[in-house]
């Protein structure tokens, strides 16, 4: 009886595993809360879902549209206006926060104006390929435009989960998520270095800001509202996706 | 595995000269300085930045405050300002004292919740070295969500 039941226990852990495998193949690198309502602050993650086939990552880069040279849409259609038209302080408002949890360490990525732009993490043992890992940031409080008819922004996430120190031209030449020398969670179609290989634009994660329509009303002319979304420039997926440490570029090599 | 040393040895190194030189440049959480003019040559120079106002659970913001200092020796004629502005109000503060240890007062300007514009700049051509500080308070002057972006220096 005794013998039977560790024969079930261990059939049943087995599955699991082998269940627990097949899901973290398919986890894209996303952010543990992709959807914020405007106006307040919270704490949020990048879950990292899986390494490069059996290695792990050892850092990940982590890009936001500046909103400064970012492509806009509205409801699908090209807008050729400011972010400001829709978002009334986009910086972008991100900052990591300090854990040694997966990395051993963090920094921020700054603009030409020394706004955060996006975060780095790096070093230590990192992520064994079969876990998840997070790793934290704060989401600033941020507000729709109260004259516009946004009802919602989204902001396209660009990350790069890195398993092995490559130089630039590597990134794409490997076989993608089976053991290649990084998972690009990208753009597939801005002509960088670092645009995921796919033939659709599924590679980005994303974080929405969603309209309080009780405090911030759409304004009456506005039906109901329009759909925002923002994507980075090229030029700046090549400025702010390499990670630097005290000005000096540690990755890609 | 093998790869992962020359990634971790160099974050290593560069981590103990930052940890060594870094400090000399001192921010806080809502105060921040910076040389505007760098150059010395652009009266114009101006800095821009957005302050959002917003509830982090101490109640939703009543106004904000700011002050300035300009840290730079005194020049005839050189004054550095700081300006806010949220809809149809602004206020505007100056250093009269350069050099001196003290901050201009707060200027407050009452706009409640959401993004108000912070501006700082100056009489004349010639770097001024200057700090500023700013806080969103609640109606009876309890400190609440306060961020920034900064927009231009130039």
């Amino acid at each position: 009886m005794k013998k039977n039941k560790f024969k079930t226990l261990t059939l049943a852990l087995a599955a699991a595993m082998l269940a627990g495998v097949g899901q973290s193949a398919l986890a894209h690198t996303r952010l543990e809360m992709p959807t914020v309502t405007e106006g307040v602050r919270v704490t949020n993650n990048v879950t990292i879902g899986h390494g490069c086939g059996e290695k792990a990552i050892i850092g990940t880069s982590v890009v936001f549209p500046d909103g400064i040279d970012s492509t806009i849409t509205v409801g699908g259609q090209p807008h050729n206006g400011p972010l400001t038209d829709f978002v009334a302080n986009w910086g972008p408002n991100v900052q990591p926060l300090q854990t040694r949890a997966v990395f051993d360490f963090v920094d921020e990525k700054q603009g030409p104006t020394g706004n955060v732009v996006g975060f780095w993490s790096g070093g230590g043992s990192g992520m064994p390929a079969h876990m998840n890992a997070f790793v934290p940031f704060r989401v600033s409080a941020t507000n729709i435009e109260p004259t516009s008819c946004a009802k919602s922004v989204k902001f396209f996430v660009s990350i790069a989960d890195i398993c092995e120190i490559s130089g630039v031209d590597a990134l794409r030449s490997g076989e993608g998520e089976a053991g290649a020398v990084a998972n690009l969670w990208t753009h597939n179609n801005l002509g960088t270095p670092y645009d995921r290989v796919s033939t659709t634009d599924d590679g980005p994660a994303s974080l929405t800001i969603t309209r309080d329509v009780t405090k911030n009303p759409l304004p009456g002319s506005c039906g109901e509202g329009v759909d925002v979304e923002v994507r980075p420039s090229a030029a700046q997926i090549n400025r702010d996706m390499p990670i630097k440490f005290n000005s000096q570029q540690v990755w890609p090599q | 595995m093998t790869n992962n040393h020359p990634f971790l040895q160099k974050i290593l190194t560069l981590a103990s000269i930052i940890l060594a030189t870094g400090y000399a440049a001192s921010i806080s959480a809502h105060g921040g300085g910076a040389t505007l003019d760098p150059a010395g040559n652009k009266a114009t120079f101006t800095a821009l930045a957005r302050v959002t106002c917003f509830d982090d659970g101490n109640g939703p913001a009543d106004h904000l405050i700011a002050r300035i200092r300009d840290n730079s020796a005194p020049v005839p004629g050189m004054f550095v300002s700081l300006q806010l502005l949220k809809g149809s109000k602004a206020i505007s503060i100056t250093d009269t004292t350069p050099g001196d240890a003290q901050f201009s007062p707060f200027v407050p300007l009452q706009a409640g919740n959401g993004v108000y514009f912070m501006m700082a700049d100056k009489t004349v051509a010639g770097a001024r070295n200057f700090e500023v500080e700013w806080h969103c308070n609640t109606a009876t002057g309890v400190h609440t969500g306060t961020d920034i972006v900064v927009d231009q220096f130039e």
